[in-house]
């Protein structure tokens, strides 16, 4: 037990000292972000997406604080690396963001539609995807393929098995509803999307992190907001 | 561990399957096969979207659903909360006119019918196995409607028994007997029939009046649990608990030989022999036509009354039911003064082999006191089609081995019926076959598989009422309809589909009248009632907007003036010459009643109920056998011996509950455990089916539950009964404050000038502030009747734990709610008092201080918050608790699925070593106060209903904003009758206020 605790104590020096680079780059350009009138709308980063780094105007970085290093998560033994900023997942289908933001200038609400009506965003239905790739069948091998998967989902009749990106503990309650109507950007907790070709975890989530938000813009930050 | 309990519970297991909240995410049918949250490192969790998009369902957003509870013939209204297409929680309907909101805990733990793990998940055809342990094997559709197609076609006798059903599906049963030539059985074994009858002797028309128990001033009733399972409960206990909560209430006398919860809930009750109701009843006819009631009666039935009355005597009714004289004459004083009273006859102790002679002696008691029209309402009864004498004759003809085809849905008469009929002996007859050999087909439509469907041919399981059409028209006026909530759980069909299938199979398409499936044709009978209603707008407009309210109701459809004003219908009956009980001087008498647990048997398999502790003895997952003391002292039996209950029909092998509240004649045991089929929940309660030993009486149309003649005798060992309250007693600490009516102006004076409403200790500290909210409630003890409905809505909808008999008895119950109930005084002068106990959420905790890691703390609006996920478990909270509401998980509850089905995704499911309490449904005031937020206003009072408020029955309960001086809860809390528990003893300040229940001192 006791050599475990002093490994464990090592292991943090060595953590801490080869994070320091990784830490100072996000503080670096955590610079607020051009407030849009509408939350949701993708415009609210002004500029050419493809120069922005996918944390850009992430709260804090996507820091619960300073010590909170985004290498701590990486290591398994502070937990789950589906909890860890930099979560990148292989999912089913290559969705690509890039593409369907950026290139074709889609807003968030299309296909994400429940966001402000609904604590959960929704994943878009597989019939969503398919009213426009009944048309748009791709323009090279690589597209084709991945389009033909989900029109094989479609007439299967089943749903897509994403992989989940913004795991959260099932004791928190969060909901993206309260948060768009109070003004709080998508980009703010999931970064950059329109600049993700696949889809990463760019902020810890952890308590801290909703917590200095919450007491920045002076909401609840009693215990029952957010746990029931 | 009983095997009972093994399903239920597994001990240190760390995360399980299907339990998880965030698990519902947009799920779609397939369960996730990814670990859950917790433990769960390294599986990625998947999220999964709907292939195809509602127009009505957004993800995390409840849709609800109105349609009506089916779960007895009352035809309450219900409203169904789904969430990704799941029902979560079931609600009464406010605008229904049966029941106004309110439904009792069966209607509740419906969900658990339907998620049942035990459920016919798709059509079975007996294969081997022997006649009492059959083996099934499944079987496809098409075969299972071939096979029964067939057997229709055959050119013999049939029978086709149903529960009882109102409405279109009954008229489709009907047509479809018809077409068939078979005989078509109703049986539902709680239908007071005899009731029905009487009416049609004295009032002039066959049915179950209605009763307007809120006009009522004196009500005098002969066992009639209308509290609990009696005809519409819902219904009658919000008439009962509004004049309860007027000002002045109701005297209510009751009689029967073993305390009911509608008897604990009287001003008086009186323990009767067995059978002897129909005296004293007659008695007071008497009585009062001396008295000069009665006046409006013709000439001829008077004389005819009085001289069939010769012999009868208050005297002679008190020595024969051991009933004191003076009560009953203070019942005759009562109802002789009274402008309107209400005399009603029912339950148990009103089933005897000879149930009309009471039955007649309350309807004409009804009669001469001038409660018809006023109280009994006659011009829109419920029409029971229940007979047992028909079912008698059909079981006779099985016997002869006449009937080539029996098919039943929606009744269990293996179960309920007496096992001195035969049933079990009829259906083989019918299996064996005609004198020719060739054997019959027993069909079974049942959705479970209980003890009828266990002796079936071929089951072919039908859709519960939540996934399918239908409507039920309890009485004239009333059309309520029935939709699907949600895609059915198992491939399972809906009973009307089938029966018009097989009808076309068969070549009797002409049954349906064309309608191709149960829902055309359901419309097609809709709109006759389209066409009666006189609406303007054209039939899909009126459909929709039924649908969407729950069904069609007209107010007050069916006058009663017409027949109350003639009492030519009336006439005397036989029955009436024969003054006494129907048995002779057996030792003991068997006493089986049905209770808001298990009713007659079909609420067995909803651990909800199983686990809801009795309203009487407080067991848990239990049957018993209820016992005098004198009667059980003479036989050296004491309590928790376990007696061999017998006769020559069967035997039960219960513990012993030993109670002054049972006559002596009587040995008590709660109807409808001891399953030997129904699922894993019904099957380990009880030992022994007490509906199997009743005596069968000739000629009688319904079920007589008292009269048989049973030994009691002791078997081995002592039983652990299991139950929840420790002391029947409130030690004088007023913790249930009753007040009586008697003390005139200044009532309460009998417990001192201290009200603790108005007690305002001096306070040392700085008082908490709440700055928009505080939340509070208030409880209605006048209005309480200890139903349980509260904590059956709790448990739904707030995921609480259901632990088996074993862990209840080393007091781990979870139950956050929990209904106190305390006897006071003799048995002669008994008062009961029922009172709910959730967390109190006092503003100056004892919990709080001592939680060393500050997870439960006061919060702003008034609540005391618990934060499970800080919380290590210590328990220093729970022992600090005055009122013993906090609920530690020592286990990891393990839920098969699909009941896991049935979480409410809003809620968090407590893992092991997790502190627990009532959090005032913290989910609901999120929600109201998300919807204010849009509108950008606070929340409306009354827009928060914790479910124990919204289930309640009698709307005993009320939840709001303390700081709105206007709302609801602050007018009650500041009620004179308003105190608060042990508030003045340790300043807890709680945010539950009670208000004394006021009763009569009779």
């Amino acid at each position: 037990m006791r050599n475990s605790r002093f490994s464990v104590l090592s292991i943090r020096f060595v953590i801490v000292l080869s994070a320091l680079v990784s830490w100072m780059s996000p503080l670096a350009s955590s610079a607020q972000p051009a407030v849009d009138e509408n939350p949701l709308s993708t415009s609210a980063i002004s500029g050419p997406y493809k120069d922005l780094p996918v944390n850009q105007g992430v709260w804090n970085g996507g820091q619960a604080a300073l010590w909170d290093l985004n290498i701590i998560d990486f290591y398994k033994y502070f937990g789950p690396q589906q909890r860890a900023r930099g979560f990148k997942p292989e999912q089913p289908i290559k969705f690509n963001h890039i593409i369907h933001v950026q290139k074709n200038g889609m807003e968030c609400q299309y296909c994400h539609w429940s966001v402000a009506k609904s604590s959960y965003a929704a994943i878009p239905e597989v019939d969503a995807c398919m009213g426009c790739h009944k048309f748009v069948l791709g323009s090279n091998d690589q597209y084709k393929a991945e389009i033909a998967k989900i029109a094989e989902y479609a007439q299967k009749g089943e749903p897509i098995p994403w992989v989940k990106v913004h795991v959260m503990p099932q004791h928190v309650n969060f909901n993206h509803k309260r948060h768009v109507k109070a003004g709080v950007g998508c980009q703010e907790c999931h970064g950059v999307v329109p600049n993700m070709a696949q889809v990463e975890r760019v902020s810890s989530m952890k308590m801290g992190w909703c917590i200095d938000c919450h007491r920045e813009r002076g909401t609840s930050i009693d215990c029952y907001t957010c746990h029931r | 561990m009983s095997e009972k309990d093994s399903e239920l519970v597994t001990i240190g297991k760390s995360a399980s399957n299907g339990i998880s909240r965030r698990k519902f995410l947009q799920i779609l049918g397939a369960s996730s096969a990814a670990g859950v949250a917790g433990c769960a490192r390294d599986q990625a969790q998947k999220v999964f979207p709907f292939v195809r998009g509602e127009e009505d369902q957004i993800p995390g957003v409840s849709v609800w659903y109105r349609s009506t509870c089916r779960e007895c013939s009352a035809g309450c209204g219900i409203q169904v909360r789904t969430r990704e297409g799941r029902a979560v929680k079931i609600e009464g309907n406010p605008e229904h006119p049966v029941n106004h909101g309110g439904l009792c805990g069966l209607g509740q733990a419906a969900l658990q019918a339907l998620y049942d793990p035990d459920r016919v998940r798709q059509p079975l055809a007996r294969e081997g196995g022997s006649n009492l342990e059959p083996q099934f094997k499944p079987i496809s559709w098409d075969e299972a409607y071939a096979r029964v197609a067939a057997a229709l076609k055959a050119n013999n006798k049939k029978v086709l028994i149903t529960g009882e059903e109102t409405g279109a599906l009954d008229e489709l049963a009907q047509s479809f007997s018809k077409a068939f030539g078979a005989e078509k059985i109703s049986f539902d074994a709680l239908q007071p029939v005899a009731l029905a009858k009487a009416s049609e002797q004295v009032y002039g028309s066959y049915g179950i009046p209605r009763y307007d128990f809120e006009k009522a001033q004196v009500i005098v009733n002969f066992g009639a649990d209308f509290l609990e399972t009696f005809v519409s409960p819902c219904e009658y206990a919000r008439g009962w608990a509004k004049s309860r909560k007027s000002g002045n209430p109701a005297k209510f006398i009751h009689v029967e030989p073993r305390l009911s919860l509608t008897g604990a809930n009287a001003d008086l009750w009186l323990n009767a022999k067995p059978g002897s109701e129909a005296s004293v009843a007659w008695a007071l006819v008497k009585f009062l036509l001396e008295a000069g009631r009665g006046n409006s009666l013709r000439d001829e039935v008077r004389q005819s009354l009085s001289s069939l009355l010769r012999d009868v005597s208050i005297d002679a009714a008190a020595e024969e039911s051991g009933i004191s004289a003076d009560k009953i004459l203070r019942a005759g004083h009562e109802l002789k003064s009274a402008d309107a009273s209400l005399v009603l006859a029912g339950g148990t102790a009103a089933a005897t082999a000879n149930p009309m002679s009471l039955q007649v002696a309350t309807a004409t008691l009804n009669l001469i006191l001038g409660n018809v029209g006023k109280t009994v309402l006659v011009g829109s009864m419920r029409k029971p089609q229940t007979s047992l004498a028909r079912f008698s004759t059909a079981i006779a003809s099985m016997k002869k081995g006449e009937v080539g085809l029996v098919m039943m849905h929606g009744a269990n008469p293996q179960f309920n019926l007496p096992a001195e009929l035969g049933f079990q002996y009829a259906l083989a007859q019918v299996r064996a076959g005609d004198p020719k050999g060739k054997p019959g087909l027993i069909v079974s439509f049942s959705s479970s598989l209980d003890e009828s469907a266990m002796l079936a041919d071929i089951i072919l399981p039908s859709h519960h009422s939540l996934e399918s059409w239908g409507d039920s028209r309890p009485y004239a006026g009333v059309h309520g309809l029935v939709q699907p909530v949600m895609t059915p759980v198992f491939d399972t069909r809906a009973f009307g589909d089938m029966l018009i299938k097989l009808a076309a199979m068969a070549g009797q398409s002409s049954v349906a009248g064309g309608a191709e499936d149960f829902l055309g044709y359901l419309k097609a009978s809709w709109k006759k009632v389209h066409a009666a209603s006189g609406s303007s707008a054209d039939f899909q407009r009126f459909w929709l907007e039924s649908v969407e309210r729950g069904g069609y109701f007209v107010a007050e459809e069916g006058d009663s003036s017409k027949l109350s004003t003639s009492t030519d219908a009336y006439k005397p009956v036989k029955a009436m010459a024969k003054v006494g009980s129907g048995f002779g001087d057996q030792d003991l008498v068997l006493y089986p009643y049905a209770s808001v647990k298990t009713f007659d048997g079909r609420a067995a398999n909803r651990p909800w109920l199983q686990e809801l502790p009795d309203p009487i003895t407080s067991y848990v997952w239990d049957a018993w056998a209820e016992m005098h003391p004198a009667t059980a002292a003479q036989r050296g039996i004491a309590e928790g011996d376990v007696v061999q209950v017998r006769n020559k029909n069967g035997e039960l092998s219960l513990a012993v509950h030993i109670s002054d509240y049972v006559h002596r004649d009587v040995v008590a045991v709660p109807l409808g455990q001891g399953h030997q089929a129904y699922g894993r929940f019904a099957k380990t309660v009880g030992y022994g089916n007490a509906s199997a030993m009743l005596n069968l009486s000739a000629n009688a149309e319904a079920i007589a539950y008292v009269g048989a003649a049973v030994d009691v005798v002791r078997g081995r060992g002592r039983s652990s009964l299991v139950k929840t309250q420790g002391s029947d007693s409130q030690h004088g600490r007023e913790i249930a404050r009753t007040a009586f009516v008697q003390a005139g102006a200044a009532h309460g004076e009998e417990h001192g000038a201290g009200h603790a409403g108005h007690h305002e200790p001096k306070q040392m500290y700085v008082q908490r502030e709440h700055p928009i909210y505080e939340w509070g409630l208030a409880v209605d003890l006048s209005a309480c009747t200890g139903c349980g409905a509260c904590v059956v809505a709790c448990y739904a909808e707030n995921n609480i734990a259901v632990v088996g008999k074993e862990i209840c008895s080393q007091g781990r119950e979870m139950s956050w709610l929990r209904i106190d109930r305390y006897f006071e005084g003799p048995a002669e002068e008994l008062q009961v008092s029922f009172q709910p106990m959730m967390c109190q959420h006092c503003h100056n905790a004892p919990c709080e201080p001592v939680c060393p890691v500050f997870a439960t703390y006061h919060n702003e609006e008034g609540l005391n918050a618990m934060a499970y996920n800080r919380c290590v478990g210590t328990r220093y909270c729970s022992n600090n608790c005055t009122y013993k509401v906090r609920r530690f998980n020592f286990f990891e509850v393990d839920v098969p699925e699909p009941v896991s089905w049935q979480f409410n995704p809003d809620v968090t499911k407590r893992s092991m070593g997790v502190m627990e309490k009532c959090t005032f449904c913290l989910q609901r005031i999120n929600e109201a106060k998300d919807h204010a937020k849009d509108e950008g206003r606070i929340v409306r009072d009354g827009e928060v209903q914790p479910a124990c408020v919204q289930g309640c029955p009698t709307q005993a309960l009320v939840f709001g904003n303390m700081k709105d001086p206007e709302s609801k809860v602050s007018r009650w809390a500041e009620s004179h009758r308003a105190y608060k528990i042990l508030d003045h003893h340790i300043n807890t300040q709680p945010a539950v206020s009670y208000l004394e229940r006021v009763k009569h001192k009779l």
